[in-house]
């Protein structure tokens, strides 16, 4: 059974176009799905009508085999579906400390609270060091970090990543994936959007193509690596290590 | 003597200032919205509570008990009803309009209820005082004081000990990302709006102590509340506090050789000076703890 | 309580608004002047508008006055009867009333409008035609400088000289007891500030010291900071030139201060009925010029007071006693002259004003070319829980307390 499920979704803004046209996406459980595509393909739209931001007009999005589409990010929350924003979403103006227990906001008990920070403090040690400073104040790299954490506060079933290397040193961006690694070992699917694609399906179980609203491709992230066509269309030029198959 | 008796006065006077700017901050944090009418409703705080002194005999700070919750309302009311429906892209023109107008209506239903008459409450402590290494301390100014400072504090608590302050801090500072973690924003957000409405409630009343209303009056304050806010840096309530202690004091001191005329452009050069010098304001900056 | 300079502000707002056509009434047969018909005395009145409050104190006052007179036989043997238009509170429509009186409806008299805004060009008419212009109202010093031969102003003073009684006693004081330092704080408003102007001329000239000149705008409403001025640099006496709300605020902030003057004077504020319990009854010693007082000894006064409270059921405030006041102007005019009607007799009633004075309510009055009135306004001084005429000597209730006591 798949953790989240995303049906023939047609989804746009306003009374603009839609941008997502049938799109379907299907995220496995202990999974990491890796979606690509390029700008203004509609990627971020995909996550926020997974998380709840934006509801689709039409088609479904199944939660752990439950429907829950149209529910708000209050209710998918609970859920176990937890959305990390694109570019940087810290409270800039609270300490990290409040970020990350914000990212408990819903949880009632006060001891599964602080079990949960001291669980994200661990995995992103970061995180514990500043744990006193004002978010704004700490480096992309960082931010991010602490973003990671709150999202992991409700201990969710999914996580949905958009983009969590935009801006980051290769260095940081090491770190990213190496987290995305580690949260999908700590029993937590990934739905992870990536310009830095061949770097994202490298670290992926699954990949999906978008392209003008639809699926384009969809399959193992091996496989997708190995496209030749993809390669130059998506994955910025052909694969260095592996030769193209004729 | 002449000058520590004006910082006194001036101290006074910038507490009052503080709560007043407090709430108007709130109101561009959470929504970016210019709420012209902060001060008209401040007055009408003013008014109630003359009234309750002067037609129910008592005393007009217990008109609070009534004010403060009733105000608390209207603004979640008109966040929810009117503010909140507009639409994102024009909200800061839209809002300086609508609350325009609703300073108006409250102008003139003042107007019509109690007459353009000036008023002022009439306590049996109004003129007393006592001394201070040397200054005289009005007991009314004291009080006033006080009500902005119990009440700065309560915010302050407020936004940083409840899960509600941690809610509004929040939707304050990415909307998106606090729906992502669970937060109710468009309730929050009423009632970070009914919360700022409420100080004007405190405010007013703290106000009518010691000074003569009448209905155009918030014509006389909304001015010197959006340079303090500015010069705080918009959206920060420890700025805006601040920035109204520093104004206060100058304008108390300024007093002395430029008179009363001339004192009360400080606030507008103070206005000028930062938007010419520093339009992320002096004491908000890009990035400072804002409660 | 009502200042002419705050009513001129209004006019000048409100007159650009409305421009009504006269209506055509009158018709009335009043030619000539036979004994045994009325006198007809022509006047413009704002009965409704802006204005209309004072408006109607005057008219009560013109109504008084000639009740009081028909009642006692009338005027040269003629009963007086008034003819009264409503200008609206507007400056234009105040002209027409006056063209259409003199003009169509040959009134034998006029008499003057409210409000220093409508005064000048009512003048200007009756200038034109001839006539006599006795106002109760148009204290401001531009009506004065028009080169107007015609104009009285039946008050006892212009505004510069409302405490020329006080200035008077002051300067009279031995060297030991004469205030040295004064502080003055006036609103910035030519009425209110001409007040304690006029005194602060005086006292300079009589050596006494200023040591705070203090301006406000009439809006202001916080007077901490004026009030720590004055009371640090702690002048033996402090003035006001004050309407109603402002010289309240800058008592009362005087007194959160614990500034004790020797003497205290401010203007329109502590006449007003509301004053003492504004200031929480700390009245003590506070002086104020009064342009009328229903206890001021002048024999007519008495007469008044007691005819009008039986006509209106009410005392007669200043409003009702400058309508009244006016009203005798012209009596002892006529009275003099012998004659009231249009033409030559208007020059004869002009000429002997401006030679003798006139036993009025408010006092003797007599005037100089310009027809600005010759006197000053009456003192009163809070004493006890009453506010008393002290000065002058002659209408004096108490006497004056100098230096007052603590408030
Ligand atoms: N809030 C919005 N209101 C209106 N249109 C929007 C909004 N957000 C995105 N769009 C439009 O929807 C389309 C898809 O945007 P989306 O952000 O999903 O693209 P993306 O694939 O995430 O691009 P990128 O790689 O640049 O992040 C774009 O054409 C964009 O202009
Ligand atoms: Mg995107």
């Amino acid at each position: 059974m798949s953790e989240i499920e995303l049906v023939d979704v047609q989804a746009g803004y306003g009374r603009a176009a839609p941008v997502l046209r049938g799109f379907s996406v299907e995220v496995p459980a202990g999974t990491v799905v890796c979606l690509v595509g390029p700008n203004g393909a509609g990627k971020s739209t995909v996550l926020k009508v997974a998380s709840g931001l934006l509801g689709p007009r039409s088609g479904k999005v199944m939660v752990g085999g439950k429907d829950m589409t149209g529910a708000g990010p209050q209710k998918m929350l609970a859920e176990g579906v937890a959305l990390v924003l694109q570019g940087h979403s810290v409270f800039r103006e609270m300490t990290v400390e409040e970020n990350v227990l914000l990212g408990g906001y819903t949880l009632t008990d006060k001891a599964k609270r602080a079990k949960r920070a001291a669980f994200v403090k661990e995995l992103f040690p970061v995180v514990g060091e500043r744990w006193h400073s004002l978010a704004g104040l700490l480096s992309g790299g960082q931010q991010k970090q602490v973003e990671f954490a709150r999202s992991l506060m409700v201990d969710p079933k999914v996580v949905l990543l958009d983009e969590p290397s935009m801006g980051l040193d290769p260095k940081a961006t090491s770190t990213i994936f190496e987290q995305v690694v580690r949260m999908r070992d700590a029993g937590t699917a990934v739905l992870l959007v990536e310009q830095n694609a061949r770097r994202a399906l490298q670290t992926a179980d699954l990949g999906c193509v978008l392209d003008l609203g639809r699926v384009h491709i969809s399959g193992p992230a091996a496989d997708l690596l190995a496209d030749p066509q993809l390669g130059e269309l998506y994955l910025g030029g052909r694969p260095a290590e592996k030769p193209p198959v004729v | 003597m002449l000058v520590f008796q004006s910082v006194v006065l001036g101290l006074l006077l910038g507490g009052l200032y503080a709560l007043l700017a407090a709430g108007l901050t709130l109101y561009f944090g959470i929504m970016r919205v210019v709420m012209i009418a902060h001060s008209a409703f401040l007055i009408l705080a003013a008014y109630l509570a003359w009234w309750t002194n002067d037609r129910l005999g008592i005393d007009p700070l217990l008109s609070m008990v009534v004010t403060v919750p009733l105000f608390f309302g209207a603004g979640v009311l008109l966040q929810r009803g009117l503010l909140s429906r507009l639409r994102p892209a024009t909200l800061t023109m839209m809002s300086v309009l609508i609350t325009f107008a609703i300073a108006l209506i409250i102008e003139g239903l003042l107007g019509y209820a109690f007459t353009g008459t000036q008023r002022r409450i009439q306590l049996g402590y109004g003129t007393a005082s006592f001394e201070l290494f040397g200054a005289r301390v009005a007991v009314v100014k004291l009080i006033a004081f006080g009500l902005a400072v119990v009440s700065l504090a309560c915010l302050y608590v407020l936004m940083k000990r409840t899960q509600f302050g941690w809610a509004l801090r929040a939707t304050i500072q990415h909307p998106d990302a606090a729906r992502l973690v669970g937060i109710d924003t468009e309730r929050t957000a009423g009632f970070g709006f009914g919360l700022g409405l409420a100080t004007a409630a405190v405010g007013g009343t703290a106000l009518s102590l010691d000074t003569t209303i009448y209905p155009s009056l918030h014509w006389h304050w909304i001015g010197p509340l959006m340079a303090i806010i500015v010069v705080g840096g918009l959206g920060s309530v420890p700025g805006a506090a601040a920035a109204a202690l520093v104004l206060g004091l100058a304008q108390s001191l300024l007093q002395i050789p430029m008179g009363a005329t001339w004192a009360q452009t400080v606030f507008y050069v103070a206005l000028f000076a930062t938007l010419a010098v520093r339009p992320q304001g002096f004491f908000g900056g890009r990035l400072a703890q804002r409660f | 309580m009502h200042s002419p300079a705050r009513r001129t502000t209004w006019a000048v707002a409100l007159s650009a608004t409305l421009l009504l056509a006269a209506c055509g009434g009158g018709g009335d047969d009043e030619e000539g002047g036979g004994s045994g018909d009325p006198i007809v005395v022509g006047i413009s009145l704002p009965l409704t508008g802006d204005f209309s409050e004072p408006g109607k104190g005057v008219q009560e006052g013109y109504e008084a006055w000639a009740k009081i007179t028909n009642d006692k036989g009338g005027l040269l043997g003629r009963q007086i009867e008034l003819k009264i238009l409503d200008d609206q509170s507007n400056a234009d429509r105040v002209v027409a009333d006056y063209e259409q009186l003199i003009g169509s409806d040959q009134v034998d008299l006029v008499v003057g409008p409210f409000s220093t805004r409508l005064v000048v060009p009512s003048a200007r008419v009756a200038q034109e035609y001839g006539m006599l212009f006795v106002e109760p109202a148009g204290a401001a010093a531009e009506v004065f400088n028009q080169g107007f031969k015609n104009l009285f102003y039946a008050a006892p003073a212009v505004a510069d000289d409302h405490y020329n009684h006080l200035a008077e006693y002051l300067l009279a004081l031995p060297a030991g007891q004469k205030p040295a330092t004064v502080a003055y704080a006036a609103m910035d408003d030519p009425f209110a500030q001409g007040t304690a102007y006029g005194l602060k001329k005086k006292l300079e000239a009589g050596g006494v010291k200023t040591v705070v000149n203090e301006v406000y705008p009439p809006n202001t409403t916080d007077f901490g900071s004026i009030a720590a001025k004055i009371a640090a640099a702690k002048p033996d006496m402090v003035v006001g030139g004050s309407q109603y709300q402002d010289g309240v605020n800058l008592i009362v902030a005087l007194q959160q201060l614990n500034y004790q003057p020797k003497l205290a004077a401010f203007s329109t504020a502590p006449t007003s009925p509301e004053f003492a319990k504004a200031i929480g009854n700390k009245t003590e010693g506070i002086l104020s010029p009064t342009g009328y007082s229903q206890d001021a000894p002048y024999e007519s006064n008495k007469e008044f007071v007691e005819k009008f409270k039986a006509q209106f059921g009410k005392v007669p405030e200043e409003d009702q006693a400058n309508g009244y006041t006016t009203g005798q102007v012209v009596a002892a005019a006529v009275q003099a002259a012998g004659c009231a009607e249009q033409g030559e007799c208007q020059q004869k009633l002009i000429d002997w004003l401006h030679g003798n004075t006139v036993d009025t309510v408010v006092g003797p009055l007599k005037w100089d070319a310009t027809g600005k009135p010759q006197g000053a306004h009456m003192i009163q001084q809070w004493i006890g829980d009453d506010i008393k005429i002290v000065l002058p000597a002659d209408a004096k209730e108490a006497d004056m307390v100098y230096p007052k006591p603590a408030w």
